[in-house]
C-alpha cells in the first residue's frame, strides 16, 4: 500500500508536476493530444474526421456502425472507448471478455437503440387511474403473480454489472445494452410492487417457499438432483461466476423467455387498461432481453473458433438440460404459487377453474414451442433432448 | 373509414400513424416488415394478404399482396386471423376508442387463436412483442371514425 | 507495450465443465411424478389461496394507494403500507423483499443453508450501510428525470465547429467517457449485495447505472458524428480510485465485508463531483446550444448521483454503530485517493488543456480560458468540502485538494 503524503507533501508534489510548472510560466502549448497529427500512428489522438448527418431517428449507433465498420475481433485493452486512442506505452488491461464473439450479437446495436428509445416510467407512464376493483380471488391471483414476479424480475440487475465491467471497452455497445436491461429489470420491479399496493390486494404469500421447502425434502427438486448440477444451480442462482455464454443462454434467453410468456399470459388476463399496459410495457422489455440472448448465442456459435465452438456447444448443451429440468424451465412452469393464480385468472371465478387450467395447458405448449423455436435460431436446437416437456404434465 | 378489409383501410391507418409522428416518437422506434393475414371465411370469399413497413415512427408502406408473394416480402411476422375476428377487433376498437382488454393484439393471438402471430424466425417475430405498443396504437387508430 | 494487468477485480469466471447427467427418460418420469405436478393434477389452490388475508401470510390486504401529482410513486405506495421503512432485521432469506412476509414454514436450517451470508444479497443487509432518508423521493427523481434521447436531443440541431474548438470539446467527451464507465464499473457490482429489503436503493442505483451508459452512448454518438473524433485516453484519471474500489470490494470473492460506503464517497460524492464541476465548464465553452443541451443532461444526473452520496454517506455517519469507526474509515478511504485524483483531472493536461481552450474560444486565446479556469478551480475542492461538511465528515484539517490552483 502506497504510502499517503501530508498536505505538505502533496501541495510540493503537485507544484513541481511538470505541466503544471509549465502552465505557472504562462505556458499554454497544449499537448500532443491537441499538436499531433490525429491522424498520424505516432498521435494518442483516436480518430478524425468522423462526420454523420442525423437521420429521422437521430444518430444511432445502427447508422454509425454500418458507416465506419471498426468493430475489432479483439478488444483494445485500454479504459476509452472504441475509437480511442493512447500513448505508445499506455497500460494495457486484462478484461476477460474481449473478444467480439464472446460478447456481440447480431441485433446489438438496434436492440440497444430500441432500449433507449423504449424507456418508460412505472410511475407515470401507466394508467394508474384506470384499475378498476376486482372480485377478491381475481384480485388475489394477481397480487399472487405479482408477488413472485417482484424480486425474480431484478435478478439480472443483481449479476449483469458483473459482466458489465468484464467487457473490453472496444464494446461499448455490450456494455451499453446490459445497462438498459438493468433499468428495465429495475422499472418491471417496481411497476409490481406498486401495482400489488394499487388495487387493494397487497403482498402474497412468500413466493419461493415451495421451491425452498421442495429443496429440502427428498422430493427431487425439479426432476434433477441439486448433486448432479452444482456449478449451474445454487442457493444465490444464477451466479455472476457462470461463463457469460452461459449465463446469457439461462437468464437472457431462457428464463427470461418464459417470464416473457408470463408478461403476454398476463396481458392476457389484464381485465383493466392499467393492468394491461403494464404487462404490455414490460413484455416489451422482456422480448428485447430474449432476443439479446438468442442472437448473441447464436453469434457466437458462428463466430467462435471451431474447437471452442465445440466446448460452448457442449456446455451450453448441458446449461439447458439443467435450466430445463430445473428451476428456469419446469421448475418455474410447475411453481404453484405461479401457476395457480394463473389458472383462476384464466378462469375468472373459482367455479371455472377447470377452464383457467385448460388455457393454462394451451400456454404451457405455446411457451415451450416457442423456446424451441429461439434455440433452432440461435444454432443449438433442442428438440431431440429438452427436458421441458411438450404438453404440460398436469 | 374505409370498409375492411381493403388496402384503403390500411392506407388511412398509415396517414394517420405519420401524422401522429410525436405519439408514437414517445412510444419508441420501429422497424418491421409486417403483413396481416385475412383468412377467407362466411365474411369473406379468399383471403388476402397486406404488407406493411414500419420504419421509426411512420408506416412507409401499405400494399396488397397475393398469397404467393407472401414469402418473398419477408415479414418479420405475421398476424392472421379469420376475417370475422378481424372485424370484430375493429369493430371494438371503434366502440371503445381503443382495444378494450379482451381485444388487444397480445390477447387475440396468445393462445394462437383467434390470431396467430407467426413468422419463418422466432427471433424476428419477436420484433412484435418487442414494440407491441406502437402496433397496438397504429391499430386503435381505426377508433378515429 | 506493457504488461498487462487485471482492472477493477470482480469473480472468477471460470470455464463450466459439463457432468453427465441422468437419462432423459429418467427425468422426464420423475417430472411426472414430482410432488408439485402431482398437487397441480389435482386441479386445487394451494396454500396461497387459503391462508387468511388477516393475520395469515398475507400481507396488507384492502391497502389502495393513490397516485399523486407526479403518478404512483414509492410515496404513495408507502403512505398506506405498514414497512415504509426497512427496519425489521429478520429477513435472511434472498430476493425478499420486505412487504412480503417470510414463510413460517421454511426451518431455519434449511433457510440458513439456502441463504448464506456471503455471496449473495445478504452480504450488505444492515439498514445503516444501504438506506438513506428519503429512499423514495430520489429513486422517483431518477426515474422522472431520466432523459430519452429520442424526446430530448434534435441531432439535426448539431452545428460544426472550427477543427481546434471541436478536437478540445472531443477531448473532454473522451475523458468523459471514461469517467463514465468506471463509475457503472465500480458501482454495479454492489447491486447484487445489498439485500431486498431495500428495493429503493437497489432500484435507485439500477438506474444510476442506467445513466452512465446513456451518458456513454450519447457522448460516442457526440464525437463520432460531428467531424472530430474520439480523443486521447487519459491516463490515471482513475488513479486512486482504482484501488480504494478494489479494497472495498475485495473483489466480490471470500467470506469478508465489502465496503460499500467507501465506493459510494469514491465514487457519487468524489468523483461525481469532479465530472459535475467540469462538465459546469465543458458547458460554459460549449460552442453550439445542441453541445451545451446535451451536457446539461449529463450534469443534471451527475448532480443527482452526488446529491445520492451525500445522503448515504450522511446516514452512514450518523447511523453506523461507534464500532464501526464509519467517520475515520472514510477519511482513510479520501486519504487514499485525494493525492492521485488531483492530479488525475484537476491538474491533467488532457482535462485541463482543453477546457481552457474552450472557456477562451480557441488556442489563440488560450491565456483567457486559464484565467477563467484559475477563479474556478478553488471551487472544485471548496464543494467537495463543503458537502463532506454538511454530510458530517469535517476534512478541512486534513484534505489533500489545494484551495489554490497551483499553476
Amino acid at each position: 500500500m502506497a504510502s499517503i503524503p501530508t498536505r505538505r507533501e502533496a501541495a510540493e508534489r503537485y507544484a513541481n508536476l511538470p505541466q503544471v510548472r509549465r502552465w505557472r510560466d504562462g505556458n499554454y502549448e497544449p499537448g500532443a493530444w491537441f499538436n499531433s497529427d490525429p491522424e498520424s500512428p505516432e498521435s494518442p489522438w483516436g480518430n478524425w474526421g468522423r462526420e454523420f448527418k442525423p437521420t429521422r431517428r437521430g444518430i444511432t449507433t445502427v447508422d454509425l456502425n454500418r458507416a465506419f465498420d471498426d468493430v475489432p475481433d479483439q478488444g483494445a485493452g485500454l479504459v476509452v472507448d472504441r475509437g480511442g486512442g493512447a500513448d505508445a506505452g499506455a497500460t494495457r488491461w486484462e478484461y476477460p471478455l474481449n473478444q467480439r464473439y464472446e460478447v456481440w450479437a447480431y441485433n446489438l446495436e438496434s436492440l440497444l437503440e430500441e432500449a433507449i428509445s423504449r424507456q418508460w416510467s412505472a410511475t407515470s407512464d401507466l394508467p394508474w387511474d384506470k384499475l378498476e376493483p376486482l372480485p377478491d380471488d381475481q384480485e388475489r391471483a394477481m397480487c399472487q403473480f405479482l408477488s413472485f414476479l417482484h424480486p425474480v424480475e431484478f435478478t439480472p440487475t443483481d449479476i449483469l454489472p458483473h459482466y458489465m465491467m468484464r467487457v473490453d471497452p472496444s464494446f461499448p455497445e455490450v456494455r451499453q445494452f446490459m445497462a438498459t436491461q438493468c433499468a428495465d429489470e429495475s422499472r418491471h420491479m417496481e411497476a409490481f410492487g406498486k401495482r400489488m399496493f394499487a388495487n387493494g390486494g397487497g403482498p402474497g404469500i412468500e413466493p419461493t417457499a415451495e421451491a425452498l421447502l421442495s429443496m429440502s425434502a427428498d422430493t427431487l427438486s425439479s426432476a434433477l438432483k441439486p448433486e448432479d448440477h452444482p456449478d449451474v444451480i445454487g442457493p444465490t442462482n444464477p451466479r455472476a461466476t457462470w461463463e457469460f455464454l452461459g449465463m446469457s443462454y439461462s437468464v437472457q434467453m431462457m428464463g427470461e423467455a418464459v417470464v416473457l410468456d408470463f408478461f403476454r399470459f398476463g396481458e392476457f388476463l389484464g381485465r383493466n387498461p392499467c393492468d394491461k399496459e403494464m404487462f404490455r410495457r414490460v413484455l416489451q422489455d422482456e422480448a428485447r432481453h430474449v432476443s439479446f440472448g438468442t442472437m448473441r448465442i447464436k453469434y457466437y456459435l458462428d463466430h467462435a473458433p471451431a474447437e471452442e465452438r465445440e466446448r460452448a456447444l457442449e456446455m451450453l448443451h448441458y446449461f439447458a438440460s439443467v435450466d430445463e429440468a430445473t428451476a428456469s424451465g419446469f421448475g418455474l412452469l410447475i411453481n404453484p404459487n405461479v401457476i395457480e393464480p394463473f389458472a383462476l385468472m384464466a378462469a375468472g371465478s373459482t367455479g371455472e377453474l377447470d377452464k383457467g387450467w385448460d388455457m393454462v395447458r394451451e400456454f404451457w405448449a405455446g411457451c415451450v414451442e416457442e423456446y424451441l423455436a429461439r434455440c433452432d435460431r440461435a444454432g443449438f436446437p433442442r428438440r431431440d433432448k429438452c427436458l421441458i416437456p411438450r404438453e404440460a404434465p398436469f | 373509414m374505409s370498409d375492411f378489409p381493403s388496402v384503403d383501410f390500411f392506407r388511412v391507418l398509415q396517414r394517420r400513424m405519420n401524422d401522429n409522428s410525436d405519439k408514437f416518437r414517445a412510444l419508441g422506434f420501429t422497424d418491421s416488415r409486417a403483413v396481416f393475414a385475412v383468412r377467407a371465411d362466411d365474411e369473406l370469399e379468399d383471403d388476402r394478404y397486406f404488407g406493411a413497413v414500419f420504419e421509426v415512427y411512420d408506416c412507409t408502406e401499405i400494399c396488397e399482396l397475393e398469397a404467393s408473394e407472401v414469402e418473398a416480402y419477408d415479414p418479420d411476422w405475421i398476424l392472421e386471423a379469420d376475417c370475422a375476428d378481424w372485424r370484430e377487433m375493429i369493430a371494438n376498437i371503434r366502440a371503445e376508442g381503443a382495444a378494450d382488454s379482451d381485444h388487444t393484439l397480445n390477447r387475440l393471438s396468445l393462445l394462437g387463436h383467434p390470431f396467430r402471430i407467426h413468422g419463418v424466425d422466432q427471433t424476428r417475430v419477436d420484433v412484435f412483442h418487442r414494440q407491441q405498443l406502437s402496433y397496438q396504437e397504429f391499430f386503435d387508430q381505426a377508433a378515429e371514425g | 507495450m506493457s504488461e498487462k494487468r487485471e482492472r477493477l477485480r470482480t469473480l472468477e469466471m471460470p470455464r463450466l465443465r459439463p457432468r453427465p447427467l441422468p437419462p432423459r427418460e429418467e427425468v422426464v418420469a420423475n417430472q411426472s411424478r414430482h410432488f408439485q405436478t402431482v398437487k397441480l393434477s389435482r386441479g386445487e389452490l394451494g396454500h396461497w389461496f387459503h391462508t387468511p388475508l388477516d393475520g395469515g401470510e398475507w400481507s396488507e390486504w384492502g391497502k389502495r394507494a393513490r397516485p399523486d401529482a407526479v403518478g404512483m410513486t414509492y410515496m404513495a405506495v408507502t403512505e398506506v403500507c405498514d414497512r415504509p421503512v426497512p427496519e425489521v432485521q429478520a429477513y435472511r432469506r434472498l430476493m425478499h423483499s420486505r412487504f412480503v412476509k417470510p414463510s413460517p414454514r421454511v426451518p431455519e436450517n434449511l433457510e440458513e443453508r439456502l441463504a448464506p451470508k456471503w455471496g449473495g444479497a445478504r452480504e450488505i443487509e444492515e439498514k445503516y450501510e444501504v438506506w438513506i432518508d428519503d429512499a423514495g423521493p430520489l429513486a422517483e427523481e431518477a426515474l422522472d428525470r431520466q432523459w430519452r434521447p429520442a424526446l430530448s436531443l434534435r441531432w439535426e440541431d448539431m452545428q460544426r465547429l472550427p477543427p481546434p474548438l471541436e478536437r478540445a470539446f472531443d477531448q473532454i467527451l473522451t475523458w468523459l467517457l471514461q469517467c463514465e464507465y468506471f463509475c457503472s464499473d465500480a458501482v454495479g457490482g454492489y447491486v447484487g449485495r445489498l439485500h431486498y429489503r431495500f428495493v429503493e436503493i437497489k432500484s435507485y442505483l439500477a438506474y444510476e447505472i442506467f445513466d452512465y451508459a446513456l451518458h456513454a452512448n450519447a457522448l460516442r454518438k457526440r464525437l463520432l458524428s460531428n467531424g472530430g473524433g474520439m480523443g486521447a485516453q487519459v491516463e490515471g484519471f482513475d488513479a486512486g480510485l482504482l484501488e480504494v474500489c478494489n479494497e472495498a470490494s475485495q473483489g466480490f470473492s471470500g467470506e469478508v465485508p465489502r465496503d460499500f460506503n467507501a465506493v459510494v464517497l469514491a465514487i457519487d460524492v468524489w468523483l461525481n463531483g469532479v465530472m459535475l464541476d467540469l462538465l459546469r465548464l465543458a458547458a460554459a465553452g460549449a460552442r453550439s446550444e445542441f453541445d451545451r443541451r446535451l451536457l446539461e443532461r449529463v450534469m443534471q444526473d451527475c448532480a443527482r448521483h452526488v446529491s445520492w452520496g451525500c445522503k448515504r454517506i450522511g446516514c452512514y455517519l450518523r447511523d453506523a454503530p461507534p464500532e464501526r469507526e464509519a467517520a475515520e474509515r472514510l477519511h482513510a478511504v479520501a486519504d487514499r485517493f485525494e493525492p492521485a485524483q488531483v492530479e488525475g483531472h484537476l491538474l491533467n493536461p488532457r482535462v485541463l488543456e482543453p477546457l481552457a481552450l474552450l472557456l477562451g474560444g480557441g488556442p489563440e486565446n488560450a491565456a483567457a480560458g486559464w484565467s477563467v479556469l484559475r477563479e474556478f478551480w478553488p471551487q472544485i475542492g471548496e464543494r467537495w468540502l463543503a458537502r463532506l461538511d454538511a454530510v458530517g465528515l469535517n476534512r478541512r484539517d486534513r484534505c489533500q485538494v489545494p484551495t489554490q490552483p497551483p499553476f
